[in-house]
């Protein structure tokens, strides 16, 4: 058996380059794209029987982040509803024009996501819930934590 | 000049190089971690709301009515009202359905079980076929206890056994009860 110097030892880097592999799987596969529009620091009330969103369509839904002070938040930013809504739905009717598919009732297809703090005064939800009425939106998903802690 | 022997390679003994693909891999590693915020568990409540300027009838609940069984009844449909008081801290005070006190006080599993009750009973009723709530409610009033109130609300099943989804919201004019 011929004797090996240390100048010639090198590792074996198979092993770890299957367990970094298995690591990034693992990571992609329960990455949260929605995450980015949920403002994580809300803490929303608490109900077991809330349930998954019934929405199969292909367009996003709304989804509007309220504070406990009554700041309304999408993807991050504060936005002005009076203007921010009025947009988000005419750019909806374009892209259902687009795709050649017809407004009933003037009722948009889409569901509009309210995920308010816990302590929002009712004024302040109805407020926003008016603002979607009046755009078109009718379907209103109001969110809530399905356990304590929610994760 | 090193004398290092070197092995000689046969034509089917390719080795990669792992390093550099290794290096790739932890860069993507990193970046998944870096990026990494667990989905919270949440739910909804799905409300299917009336447009805004749809008008809506109130009547008066009349439990003396004969149950039917959908053979003699009414081919329209009604809203049932709920009246919902809030205290200064935004907790529930009073819940009304329709002229009659159902809840008293704060929200508690007693009460909400009270109002679940109640509102099944007034499904129940099939000669007045309301298919639609309207909630009346403070402005004052915290959108968690709201939220209870709504759950309540979602759990009630129609003549045709479908969920409660028509669900409206009004604000409530007087701070009293009505």
């Amino acid at each position: 058996m011929s004797a090996k110097t240390s100048e010639g030892v090198e590792p074996n880097l198979t092993p770890i380059l299957d367990m970094v592999f298995q690591l990034i799987t693992f990571f992609m596969l329960v990455i949260n794209f929605k995450g980015a529009s949920m403002d994580l620091s809300l803490q929303l009330p608490v109900l077991g029987s809330a349930r998954p969103l019934e929405y199969t369509g292909t367009l996003e839904p709304l989804m509007l982040n309220i504070d406990a002070k009554g700041g309304v938040q999408s993807f991050g930013h504060a936005v002005d509803l009076q203007t921010f809504v009025p947009q988000e739905a005419k750019m909806l009717k374009l892209q259902l024009k687009a795709l050649g598919k017809p407004i009933d009732n003037g009722e948009l297809p889409v569901p509009v996501i309210i995920r308010a703090d816990k302590t929002v005064d009712f004024a302040t939800v109805l407020g926003v819930i008016r603002l979607c009425q009046a755009q078109g939106y009718r379907q209103i998903a109001l969110s809530a934590m399905t356990k304590q802690g929610g994760l | 000049m090193s004398r290092r022997r070197q092995r000689r390679k046969t034509p089917g003994d390719v080795q990669l190089n792992l390093a550099a693909m290794l290096d790739m891999a932890f860069q993507l590693l990193a970046f998944f971690i870096l990026t990494f915020r667990p989905a919270p568990i949440e739910g909804h409540f799905q409300l299917h709301m009336p447009p805004p300027q749809a008008a809506l009838t109130q009547v008066p609940i009349d439990d003396s009515a004969p149950p039917t069984d959908g053979v003699d009844a009414p081919a329209f449909v009604e809203t049932l009202d709920l009246f919902v008081t809030a205290d200064n801290v935004g907790q529930v005070a009073a819940i009304n359905v329709g002229q009659q006190t159902v809840v008293a006080g704060r929200l508690t599993a007693a009460s909400i079980q009270q109002l679940n009750t109640n509102l099944r009973s007034v499904f129940s009723i099939q000669a007045v076929p309301f298919d639609r709530i309207q909630l009346h409610v403070d402005r004052r009033l915290h959108y968690e206890e709201l939220m209870k109130i709504v759950d309540v609300c979602t759990r009630q099943t129609l003549p045709d056994g479908s969920q409660m989804r028509q669900v409206g919201f009004v604000e409530l004019t007087t701070p009293e009860a009505p």
